[in-house]
């Protein structure tokens, strides 16, 4: 349609207020284009600045290394990769990161599930203070927060070991959290779920506000019982945003540098390291670009999987 | 009957706990800063801080670079908002407004780059930052924050577009406004509250981010405010009370903003993701 003809369109529509019917779906305007132009072009040239740019300088650095001497950097094909693919220690920190990651996410959406839930049933002030519990904790800084925990578990002055000394669990005095890996996991473990839980309990309880309380009593007229209610009514009506927060814990789950940072620092001897740190350390402490733009790669491209069901699910909803 | 009464008790006794588990850490926070300097690492914890003393916010305001680094996170934050919600505002416009070639694309490629692990990137921006010679300037915080602001917040801007029925504009035009004038005097008071409510996830983003102002940053005139703490934190801590009150310092205008905002922000973060 030429732009004259939805010139005269448009004039037309405006002389003759008369017909209310629905117009027939007008193919776009060609006009709008210097408009559409103008709306996205900042938004176009921040993010290949900001984002197409560095990524590229990823993929670039990746294939280099420094010369020792003259700190220039040359192309050396695959072989960070290589080094990287090949490297026993990069397969342990990728194994301990997802398992951490899986486990982190799912503990997440199972707490924020039944926050949520409860939400529904409680009363009305305790509502109100949970609420705002949990927007307190999501405004909170992770560095903060981890801070905090991490002095919970300390091992002279920690209030763990002295909640768990008092009532009764054990008859350790000073227990050393941070030289198992296991319970160092643990430490971290709390921390970002603590931290994750307020995103999808709020998100999860604005999903369930949404059903309708008829659908809830009908049900329960037909003599379903709080299990087959939630796993037939409810369960089918929030499942989009039960998949999208559980996609973005998967995602935020994964970066656990900060928390890590603040708590273990990678105690015991490194073992706590997930692959944020374990990058950080490649790039930062030790230099090495061209290895540590290799991981970042890897994982990138590890990560672009699970982007494959998010964007699956976007469309869906979309139509 | 008996069955829902049960229902509340089992869904208050867990919000107690809920309350409980979230709120103390943050209890623990604000009672360490009020605390005297011997109730704070005692081997059997002080759960009530006697006398309430504010002596820990008064050495947090004197510690050396603690202004400074304030000023930091307050330009660098603002700077990183206000022109990443900008920037995003008129994308979200065209997004949710038009139809045009590539749209979808673009759309597909702002999930994408969520998944980029932040982690991954920190390696280019410092190599980019010391080729571009801004290594440890303020505006290197900036931009990386605007990276960070502008995917979500065209995400949630997009959502609340949407939200507000074509029709309205449509009938500003008709009553002859410009299409400039129909945006900046129906559609943008509209989405007004959904762009507060966007800003603070931008807000929260810049903010409280560590990772990059850490790597970023060369020396105490350049500090943010989490990398000045976390120069104060760690074992051989000092002074954990003024650590404490420089802490509540720095999340009550992010924990205000928010709980100010809340409704909208929580639905909007979710919407914007649901309706696509």
């Amino acid at each position: 349609m030429s732009t004259v003809a939805t010139e005269a369109e448009l004039t037309a529509e405006r002389r003759s207020p008369a017909p209310r019917l629905p117009a027939p779906r007008k193919r776009p305007r060609q006009r709008n284009w210097l408009t559409i132009w103008a709306l996205m072009l900042p938004a176009i040239i921040a993010l290949i600045a900001l984002i197409a740019v560095p990524v590229y300088k990823m993929v670039v650095l990746s294939f280099e290394k420094p010369n020792i001497f003259t700190h220039k950097y040359k192309n050396v094909g695959w072989a960070n990769y290589k080094s990287v693919l090949g490297d026993h220690e990069f397969w342990t920190v990728v194994f301990k990161s997802v398992i951490f990651d899986v486990a982190a996410a799912a503990a997440t959406v199972i707490c924020g599930v039944a926050v949520a839930t409860a939400m529904m049933h409680m009363n009305k002030a305790l509502k109100l203070a949970v609420s705002t519990g949990l927007l307190l904790v999501w405004a909170t800084p992770q560095f903060i927060g981890a801070t905090v925990w991490q002095w919970f578990f300390d091992t002279e002055f920690g209030v763990a070991n002295w909640l768990a000394l008092h009532l009764g669990f054990t008859k350790e005095f000073q227990h050393s959290w941070y030289t198992s890996q296991w319970t160092a996991f643990f430490v971290v473990f709390l921390v970002v779920v603590w931290q994750s839980v307020p995103f999808v309990a709020l998100a999860i309880y604005g999903a369930l506000l949404t059903v309708p309380e008829e659908l809830n009593e009908a049900a329960e007229m037909d003599g379903a019982g709080p299990v087959t209610l939630f796993r037939r009514v409810t369960l089918p009506l929030i499942v989009p945003v039960l998949i999208i927060s559980t996609l973005l814990s998967v995602i935020w789950d994964f970066r656990v540098l900060t928390q890590i940072a603040f708590t273990t620092q990678g105690a015991p001897y490194g073992q706590t390291n997930l692959l944020g740190p374990y990058i950080y350390q490649k790039a930062i402490s030790s230099g090495a670009y061209g290895v540590a733009s290799a991981i970042g790669v890897v994982v990138t491209v590890m990560l672009m999987g699970l982007s494959y069901f998010y964007v699956k699910i976007m469309r869906r909803e979309d139509q | 009957m008996t069955g829902r009464r049960q229902h509340h008790v089992i869904a208050n006794t867990f919000g107690v706990i809920t309350l409980l588990t979230s709120l103390f850490p943050l209890y623990w926070l604000l009672t360490t800063s009020l605390k005297p300097a011997n109730q704070i690492r005692t081997t059997d914890p002080v759960l009530f801080p006697h006398p309430v003393e504010f002596a820990n916010y008064q050495t947090a305001w004197n510690t050396e670079g603690f202004l400074t680094s304030l000023k930091n996170s307050v330009i660098i934050t603002a700077l990183a908002v206000g022109i990443g919600i900008g920037i995003a505002f008129f994308a979200a416009v065209a997004l949710g407004r038009f139809w045009f070639r590539g749209r979808t694309l673009f759309i597909v490629i702002l999930i994408l780059i969520q998944m980029i692990p932040g982690e991954a990137l920190f390696v280019p921006y410092v190599v980019l930052s010391q080729d571009l010679k801004i290594q440890g300037k303020m505006v290197t915080l900036v931009l990386v924050y605007i990276s960070f602001v502008l995917p979500l917040s065209i995400w949630m801007l997009r959502g609340f577009v949407r939200a507000v029925p074509k029709e309205i504009e449509e009938a500003a035009l008709v009553d002859g406004a410009s299409r400039a004038k129909a945006f900046r005097k129906v559609l943008f008071p509209l989405i007004a509250p959904g762009i507060v409510a966007t800003s603070i996830f931008g807000f929260l983003s810049s903010w409280n981010e560590f990772v990059y102002a850490y790597t970023l940053t060369n020396s105490p005139g350049q500090y943010t405010v989490p990398v000045l703490l976390h120069s104060f934190i760690g074992p051989r801590t000092a002074d954990w009370g003024a650590v404490m009150a420089m802490s509540v310092v720095f999340t009550v205008p992010a924990a205000a903003f928010f709980l100010f905002v809340q409704r909208r922000a929580v639905g909007g973060l979710t919407a914007g993701a649901v309706k696509g």
